[in-house]
């Protein structure tokens, strides 16, 4: 053995060779979990130099030998570092004995049988277009039912179970407020900064306040209140529904004959359909109050500023961003409890159904806005 | 060998509980080489709480847990993580993580603290899987095994790393009579052929009848043990009645 593996290592070995090819191994010191991979590779590298014909390995002397020692010498006994070779092992206790015998050169061949390989690329554009159909179709069978049992709601008010409505009102909305207020606010605050400086090369900086108003109104007002609703309720929606389905109470309310739409969801979406107007009034103020000290450090009056935000406000602008903003509590609502229903098995599966939540949320909230604003472009012409 | 040495696990004095409320006080027992000790008592008693002071999980309020006739509690650093890789521990679920394979779940020890081969890594967890008869299953996921099969799996994860100590948390609990046996006599297998030492805590008595050499039975009410021995031997002859009718499955 080299002076230093020696010198490194607890475990000491002596390789013997005789003119007949046999080749002698014996093994003293501890063969365990930190001596055995260097040893591994020394022996593996001194034994492919030999040209061994039958190999005796002599293991009593070992003062220990852990399930890594045991590897290694299983690896040497099966002829991994003498191929074509006799292999014999001595000396082992009967308790190591009995750990040698699990070690199973099938079972290793089984497993490198199973490793993953790398799929063709066209596999994984039908598989991804097959996966993404296949969530469409439950898409529009969801809204299906959600709009069924939204309408017997409708009709059936007694039926609906107004505390949970209340409940989620509250959670989703008086508790998001402070976070509704200071996004928006900031989000103002940004805009008024960002359009003060270009407006001002026109002489035109009052416009600033038109410019506020509109945009919180029509588009920032709407989607910021959604995409907050999706980000910090949508999420809560499809975690507490897929908790509920890895608990197994969605298949109990099933078994008791419920429907976990109408038991669930339903209290959910109208909450959402009711809520998302609300928190959108609250994101346009909140933006305007948030470019207003801008504009009044620009010196204008806070008297000008209010009477051209006036001026620049119309009804139909306030209509078409409160109008949008039921769409997205709408949205929002349904995709999130959907997910939270399509909720696997497993720890990890609650985790993606509420990142599933977000993702679609937001993505269904951006192209809903985009036909909006592609129709009531054509609508004002 | 002495036979200070041969003792594997010691709860000296140890007052165990949650923030200053102690749910048991002065608890005091030894645990030797190769023995099957089980930490026996009714809901409520105490046992998990035990359990997890002993594995290190949280502080005792006072007292000490010895591993191989070392100082968990006062323990810190490298000195904590080698008295750590001295015992395994099988939970009550299995505790596998879901999104790795069986084998993959049984090698993650061997991955994050020794320096083998991929090949000498796989063929230690195969090994593993084989002693627990799960050879078969190696590339599952562990939502596709059974109850039973998860808790082998935890098992061939907990011994990876060939650990002197085993401690199980109610590794019957939510098994078929059938697959709880089978459990049972991996247990003695491995205590009795790997010298392995066992604590476990359960409440299953044909499991404790089974398996176990020694039990420990927890009072609720004096917050102590009621009574220590043979489980066959306190079903009759235990001091207090309770234990005797506990360990008879009489019913107050």
């Amino acid at each position: 053995m080299p002076a230093d593996a020696t010198m490194t290592s607890p475990v000491h070995w002596d390789l013997a060779t005789t003119p007949d090819g046999t080749a002698r191994l014996l093994l003293t010191g501890e063969l365990d979990t930190a001596s055995t991979p260097a040893a591994w590779e020394q022996l593996q590298s001194e034994l492919a130099k030999l040209k061994v014909a039958s190999l005796e390995i002599e293991a009593g002397q070992l003062d220990d030998c852990d399930s890594a020692g045991l590897a290694l010498l299983f690896f040497m006994s099966i002829g991994g570092m003498t191929p074509g070779a006799k292999v014999t092992l001595r000396g082992l206790g009967p308790e190591r004995q009995h750990l040698l015998r699990s070690f199973s050169t099938e079972d290793f061949q089984a497993l490198r049988v199973h490793e993953p390989t790398c799929s063709f690329f066209v596999d994984d554009i039908g598989q991804a277009t097959w996966s993404w159909l296949g969530d469409l179709r439950q898409q529009v069978e969801f809204i299906g039912e959600v709009t069924r049992d939204v309408l017997k709601s409708v009709i059936h008010p007694r039926q609906m179970r107004w505390k949970e409505v209340f409940r989620v009102f509250e959670i989703a909305g008086v508790n998001a407020l402070p976070i509704v207020s200071l996004l928006t606010f900031l989000v103002g605050m940004v805009i008024a900064f960002e359009s003060a400086q270009p407006l001002a090369q026109l002489g035109a900086q009052i416009f600033v306040a038109n410019l506020l108003g509109l945009v919180m109104s029509r588009e920032l007002g709407p989607v910021m209140a959604a995409i907050m609703l999706a980000g910090r309720s949508g999420s809560a929606f499809a975690a507490e529904l897929g908790t509920m389905k890895v608990n197994e109470e969605l298949n109990a309310l099933q078994t008791m004959g419920l429907s976990p739409v109408q038991f669930l969801v339903v209290q959910r979406v109208v909450a959402g359909l009711l809520l998302a107007p609300v928190l959108t009034m609250y994101a346009m103020y909140a933006g305007l109050l948030g470019g207003i000290p801008v504009l009044l450090g620009l010196g204008f009056p806070l008297r000008m500023v209010l009477s051209q935000v006036q001026l620049g406000l119309h009804f139909g602008d306030l209509a078409e961003g409160l109008s949008k903003s039921i769409v997205f509590g709408g949205i929002v609502a349904s995709v999130s409890c959907l997910r939270g229903l399509q909720t696997g098995e497993g720890p990890r599966a609650v985790g993606e159904s509420t990142t599933r939540s977000v993702v679609s949320s937001i993505l269904l909230i951006i192209v809903a806005d985009a036909i909006s604003a592609a129709v009531t472009y054509n609508l004002r012409r | 060998m002495t036979i200070e040495a041969k003792i594997m696990v010691e709860a000296r004095d140890l007052t165990v509980g949650y923030a200053e409320r102690a749910v048991l006080e002065r608890i005091n027992f030894q645990v030797r080489r190769g023995e099957v000790f089980a930490i026996l008592g009714a809901s409520g008693s105490g046992k998990s709480t035990l359990l997890k002071h002993l594995i290190g999980l949280y502080q005792p309020i006072a007292g000490d847990v010895l591993i191989a006739g070392a100082s968990l509690v006062n323990a810190e650093g490298d000195e904590r993580l080698r008295l750590l890789q001295k015992f395994g521990v099988l939970y009550q679920g299995g505790a596998l993580f879901g999104s790795l394979t069986t084998v993959e779940n049984v090698r993650l020890p061997l991955d994050e603290f020794t320096d083998l081969s991929e090949m000498a890594k796989d063929l230690i967890a195969l090994s593993k899987l084989r002693l627990v008869g799960l050879a078969s299953a190696a590339t599952r996921l562990p939502a596709d095994l059974s109850g039973g099969m998860q808790k082998r799996a935890g098992i061939a994860r907990a011994i990876v790393m060939d650990p002197c100590v085993l401690f199980l948390d109610e590794p019957s609990a939510g098994l078929d009579p059938i697959t709880s046996a089978e459990l049972d006599a991996l247990i003695r297998e491995l205590a009795r052929g790997l010298g392995i030492t066992f604590v476990m805590v359960t409440h299953e008595l044909a499991s404790i009848f089974s398996v176990a050499d020694r039990v420990v039975v927890l009072d609720p009410r004096t917050r102590a043990i009621a009574a220590e021995g043979p489980p066959a031997w306190l079903r009759d002859n235990a001091e207090q009645h309770w234990v005797r009718q506990f360990l008879n499955r009489e019913v107050t």
